[in-house]
């Protein structure tokens, strides 16, 4: 689809409102969130990284200036604000050069945030390679060498995916991953801990935060989907029926 | 505006390309600190509006497989030089990329120890791929060209190829040790692997190749089951995975557009 | 160490001198044992012999050398029924890379079977029959401007051409020429052909996803998006059977088979292992 069609000329806009009808209603009152094991093993992960006094890598996959990554960088700022209250190293790999200047701002603004500048070191914010399997062995070049104890995974990742995850089970870091790359689930599951699965990677931001306005728009989400539920069952029901309502009636819910 | 003018060298669109993003730069540079936040929150606006507005605006007249060329609406035109725009700024930050692996390997040089050999290697492989490469367009002679042939498809991509290969290896180790019966879903996502990886073999289809097509049973094919396994189920949960993640992608996309995402160097 | 908890713990080392053997050891047997052909084979080959007279196919090499033992045998099953469907119904093709390995990867591939079938007289000819278009950067824009002027867009061909007066584009303006697109791609980005050539144009396309990718491409194909699907380098096996060929996947399909029982073999003996040594754990917990 190259613009919209009457689909998405209703159902964009429709849930564009819900999500923002929340976001303004989340300011005013208390909303609940369920529990995300994935999410609340990140502390645990940090912390075991600073028992241990190793590394932790950040790897935000391979996306470039789109939306997964923007929500795998704010995760990761989440880790490296947390880890700078223990002075725990933070190894962020870069695959594509267009995300690196703003990869290297957030990491340096999320050290800043801390109240902890000194410890922004600008040699763990590397770009590696926009080649995948170069970037994945530079990667796992560091993983060994660095023996980092905790590993997060978040962000767009493909084939290169299982490389990290297995590299990190090797070294035994504890490794938690997240990403919207549906085909790479599986391996995230076979190899890490903790993973979050499907839109939980972005309700991430507003888990870790509990930000009115993103858990407002976490809430809005879930309105969205629930209005795609019922426009699934509704539409599925009508073709089942469709033999029994009439020709007329019935052919507008039945594939061309 | 015609596609060859768009996609073709156009030195005077390049240069007015260049002069702009120079002067949008130096402007950006000469605000204070707290204005930047502001100024970058208006350009996410504007560069967002005009997406929008492209895709929902009527198309005039309607798109049609005969005739092609009447797409879009009074924006359109703009999309493909916009998108060529984006890739010089594209070209612009690999130099950026370069650059910070050149610091990183320089100081590891200097300080020598461990891993300097390492950066030894990166220096000559980087200076060996950028001389030949620009050589073996230059002057394409037979030396070049194979110089270039040995690094490009003797090294780049034997070593591409066997990066991927790992991943077989991984994978081995990875289900070995979690496919494991510890509870009924695990017991069922074992059953469901072990059938779809023995529905896609010749040996695996050998096991139920003596139940007749014609038979009653003929649905027991270890590959029919593959096939339903793969269409039906794993389409209903990757289908519902999706859509999740599109509608988590279009509450951050609006977050970020109207400027309310907050956390991270979203925060004013 | 205890047998049982040896069975399930074998280092990952034995693993992978096992799996090696496995995938090697088999190039040395020929033998073939026939394929089912799924559904999604059989539907592309069908689209593809079915293809009108003298049609022009946009084949899409997006793969590098990372991906070639799958995305290399598919592409060179689909070369060889469109070299075929040449000489049957002078169908001609042009190669459009988004990869930078690809463009190289499908040429060479591309010139090894035009001798191959030369040799049986089809008269196949670069320029003529096909075309290498070679490679090209930002899929998701150059698509766009594409379906508008195939030739004003494309310029030159791989050898700096002007693809305009090539034999083999005759006829070819716009998208509406296109009779088929094919996509060799291990990534998610056949979705750009998706919505900016096939949707609006109603082109038919068909897809060769690495195995790993293909589970997510199922939805395209159950939507009528994607007419059909080679799904790994099994998929290229079933497609060489159909074409009755002994090409790069049929030798390598055995292997695929092997190693595939090897992992069933040691996830099925770490289970049983596992199994017998929870019920031995109850006996003697019962026992004391």
């Amino acid at each position: 689809m190259e613009h919209a069609n009457m689909s998405a000329w209703i159902l964009v806009p429709l849930m564009s409102f819900a999500i923002l009808f929340m976001i303004l209603t989340a300011r005013k009152k208390q909303l609940f969130i369920r529990r995300i094991q994935g999410l609340s093993a990140i502390d645990e992960a940090i912390g075991r990284a600073t028992e241990m006094g190793r590394p932790m890598l950040c790897c935000i996959g391979l996306g470039g200036l789109d939306v997964p990554t923007f929500q795998a960088l704010a995760i990761t700022s989440y880790i490296i604000k947390s880890s700078a209250r223990f002075n725990t190293r933070a190894i962020v790999p870069v695959y594509d050069p267009q995300i690196y200047p703003v990869v290297e701002e957030a990491v340096r603004e999320s050290y800043v945030a801390e109240g902890r500048p000194e410890q922004y070191n600008p040699d763990d914010v590397r770009f590696l390679s926009n080649r995948q399997f170069a970037f994945a062995a530079a990667t796992a070049g560091i993983v060994y060498r660095e023996k980092v104890a905790a590993s997060f995974l978040f962000g767009v990742f493909y084939a290169e995916a299982l490389i990290f995850a297995e590299v990190g089970q090797q070294v035994g870091a504890i490794q938690v991953a997240g990403t919207p790359s549906t085909t790479q689930i599986p391996f995230f599951i076979a190899a890490c801990d903790y993973v979050i699965i499907g839109d939980e990677f972005y309700a991430a931001s507003a888990y870790l935060s509990r930000e009115p306005t993103l858990l407002g728009s976490m809430v809005g989400q879930d309105i969205a989907k629930g209005m795609l539920i019922a426009l699934i069952v509704f539409g599925a029901t009508l073709a089942t029926f469709a033999p029994i309502l009439g020709k007329s009636f019935g052919s507008l819910f039945l594939p061309k | 505006m015609p596609v060859k003018a768009v996609v073709g060298p156009n030195i005077g669109m390049i240069l007015l390309g260049l002069v702009l993003s120079l002067v949008a730069l130096g402007i950006l540079m000469l605000v204070p600190q707290r204005f930047r936040r502001g100024i970058v929150r208006a350009a996410t606006l504007i560069g967002g509006l005009y997406a929008a507005l492209e895709f929902f605006l009527p198309t005039q007249p309607m798109p049609t497989p005969d005739d092609p060329k009447a797409i879009g609406n009074f924006l359109s035109p703009s999309v493909v030089p916009f998108g060529n725009y984006v890739n010089a700024v594209f070209g612009w930050t690999v130099g950026l990329g370069v650059i910070n692996l050149c610091q990183v390997h320089g100081k590891r040089l200097m300080k020598g120890g461990a891993g300097s050999f390492n950066s030894v290697v990166f220096f000559l492989s980087m200076i060996m791929m950028t001389v030949i490469g620009i050589l073996q367009k230059a002057h394409p002679n037979p030396l070049n060209k194979n110089l270039y042939d040995v690094l490009f498809v003797g090294g780049l991509v034997s070593l591409d190829a066997t990066m991927f290969s790992i991943v077989a290896f991984y994978i081995v180790s990875a289900a070995y040790r979690a496919f494991r019966i510890r509870s009924v879903e695990a017991t069922l996502l074992l059953a469901t692997a072990i059938i779809v990886m023995l529905g896609q073999i010749a040996i695996g289809q050998l096991l139920t190749r003596w139940i007749p097509m014609t038979s009653a049973f003929h649905s027991l094919h270890i590959e029919l089951i593959r096939s339903w396994i793969l269409t039906i189920p794993n389409s209903a949960v990757t289908r519902a995975i999706a859509f999740g993640l599109g509608i988590g992608g279009l509450a951050v996309a609006l977050r970020i557009w109207l400027g309310l995402e907050r956390g991270s160097y979203f925060d004013a | 160490m205890n047998i049982l908890r040896l069975l399930q713990q074998v280092d990952r080392r034995v693993l992978y001198v096992m799996l090696l053997l496995a995938v090697t050891l088999p190039f040395f047997v020929k033998f073939r044992v026939p394929v089912a052909v799924s559904p999604p084979t059989q539907a592309l080959y069908d689209a593809i012999d079915s293809l009108p007279e003298n049609s022009f196919v946009l084949f899409g090499p997006n793969y590098s050398a990372g991906t070639r033992g799958e995305n290399g045998a598919q592409s060179e099953a689909l070369l060889r029924h469109l070299m075929i469907m040449w000489h049957k119904k002078k169908v001609r093709f042009g190669m459009l890379a988004f990869d930078p390995q690809g463009k190289t990867l499908a040429q060479t591939i591309a010139l090894g079977l035009q001798e191959e079938y030369n040799k049986q007289g089809y008269n196949i000819k670069e320029g003529e029959s096909w075309v290498n278009f070679g490679y090209r950067v930002d899929q998701q824009n150059f698509v766009r401007a594409l379906v508008k002027d195939v030739p004003g867009t494309l310029l030159v061909d791989v050898h700096d051409r002007s693809v305009a007066t090539l034999p083999v584009m005759q006829g070819v303006h716009t998208a509406k020429d296109v009779a088929m697109i094919l996509d060799v791609n291990p990534t998610a980005a056949y979705t750009i052909y998706i919505q900016f050539m096939q949707g609006p144009f109603k082109i038919p396309m068909g897809l060769a996803p690495t195995a790993v990718m293909a589970p997510e491409a199922f939805n395209y194909l159950d939507s009528g998006q994607i007419v059909g699907m080679l799904q790994g380098l099994q998929g290229a096996v079933e497609y060489e059977q159909l074409l009755n060929t002994f090409g790069r996947a049929t030798r390598a399909s055995n292997s695929l088979g092997v190693a595939h029982l090897l992992l069933i073999s040691f996830i099925i003996m770490g289970n049983i292992a596992m199994l017998l040594e929870r019920s031995k754990q109850r006996k003697a917990g019962g026992a004391e």
